[in-house]
């Protein structure tokens, strides 16, 4: 993998209007000056707000990373998904998806041979390990901020592909 | 207002021999530093590579921010109504930005054609302009074009009526 920074930061700034319809602002930056994006939001916003009629709700600070050189196996399948379901709270639950499962990943025997990932291959070990105990003090939650506290479920499914032609 | 921060969505493209893709989000807590998060994306990719056919292109590292007294738009506001800045950048490059819902009141009315162009003596548009050219914020920082360019000047200013974006926010 050839991982590189976009070369810019992008600030979106969310406008909701009378209707309910929404719009955007994009207002980029150098990279290097990621850390003081949402202060310079935070300063701007009043300026828009006396410049607009619309409500200013929210913004988002997004930042990229491209690897161009990445190739596929040549046996991808991106509707060929990995699910793992995990327990959150009592009563929730999260999926953590991979699109082009591996093949080898699946588990030929056991109660759903060709269906259950293989949860002891060393590879699919590493990323649960990684879903439970994090990266460098950073460990995965649900969207609300939950842990994901145990996996309950790990299966490969057929899932319709999304397009993305965003950034 | 009180701006509250949400948790971090890091956002995968994935794309197969189809040349279909497919996005996967994973996230972390709140309060994890953007450039922290991000390096938790290239560990996170490099552990997934190794599980997906997929060729894995692209990462986004994205955290909103939302207002926690909720403000409400103005009666007759439209997103479609728009202000418009054109910029000179970087050895003659041009830049565009866009804002909805711009206000009547700062319009040009004393021309040929009233109700286009923005007024860039009015005290609201001046002290805008000077935020995306000069900078703003503690430390101050600079707008810049996608590619991370200097935007030197204001080439255009004027009022037009553009489709809507849909906003592409953080949504659980």
């Amino acid at each position: 993998m050839a991982w590189t920074n976009n070369p810019s930061i992008l600030l979106t700034l969310i406008f909701t209007d009378d209707d309910q319809a929404t719009g955007e602002m994009r207002i980029s930056f150098p990279v290097a000056q990621r850390a003081y994006v949402s202060g310079f939001a935070q300063t701007i916003i009043p300026l828009l707000r006396a410049v607009s009629n619309c409500a200013l709700t929210h913004y988002t600070i997004s930042i990229g990373m491209q690897d161009h050189s990445a190739e596929t196996t040549g046996a991808a399948s991106a509707m060929d998904v990995g699910t793992f379901i995990y327990r959150t709270t009592p009563d929730e639950r999260w999926r953590q998806l991979i699109p082009g499962l591996r093949a080898a990943k699946i588990a030929t025997h056991g109660d759903y041979p060709g269906i259950e990932i293989n949860v002891n291959d060393s590879d699919v070990q590493a990323f649960l390990d990684v879903m439970s105990n994090g990266i460098n003090g950073i460990t995965p939650v649900d969207p609300w901020g939950a842990a994901l506290n145990s996996l309950t479920a790990a299966y490969q499914q057929k899932r319709r592909q999304i397009i993305n032609n965003r950034y | 207002m009180a701006f509250q921060a949400g948790p971090i969505g890091i956002t995968f493209t994935f794309q197969d021999d189809d040349l279909a893709t497919a996005i996967e989000r994973v996230y972390v807590p709140d309060g994890t530093a953007l450039a922290d998060a991000q390096a938790f994306g290239l560990e996170y990719a490099a552990l997934i590579q190794p599980l997906t056919d997929c060729a894995m292109r692209k990462f986004i590292v994205s955290q909103e921010y939302y207002d926690d007294e909720y403000p409400t738009a103005l009666p007759g506001s439209d997103v479609e109504d728009k202000g418009v800045l054109t910029f000179r950048t970087f050895e003659n490059g041009s830049s565009k930005m866009t804002w909805p819902g711009i206000v009547e009141s700062i319009l040009v009315t004393a021309i040929s054609r009233p109700g286009v162009y923005i007024d860039m003596a009015n005290v609201d548009v001046a002290a805008l302009v000077s935020a995306l050219i000069s900078g703003l914020g503690t430390p101050a920082i600079e707008p810049s074009t996608r590619k991370g360019e200097d935007l030197l000047e204001v080439k255009e200013a004027f009022k037009r009526n553009y489709k809507s974006q849909k906003s592409m926010g953080f949504k659980g």
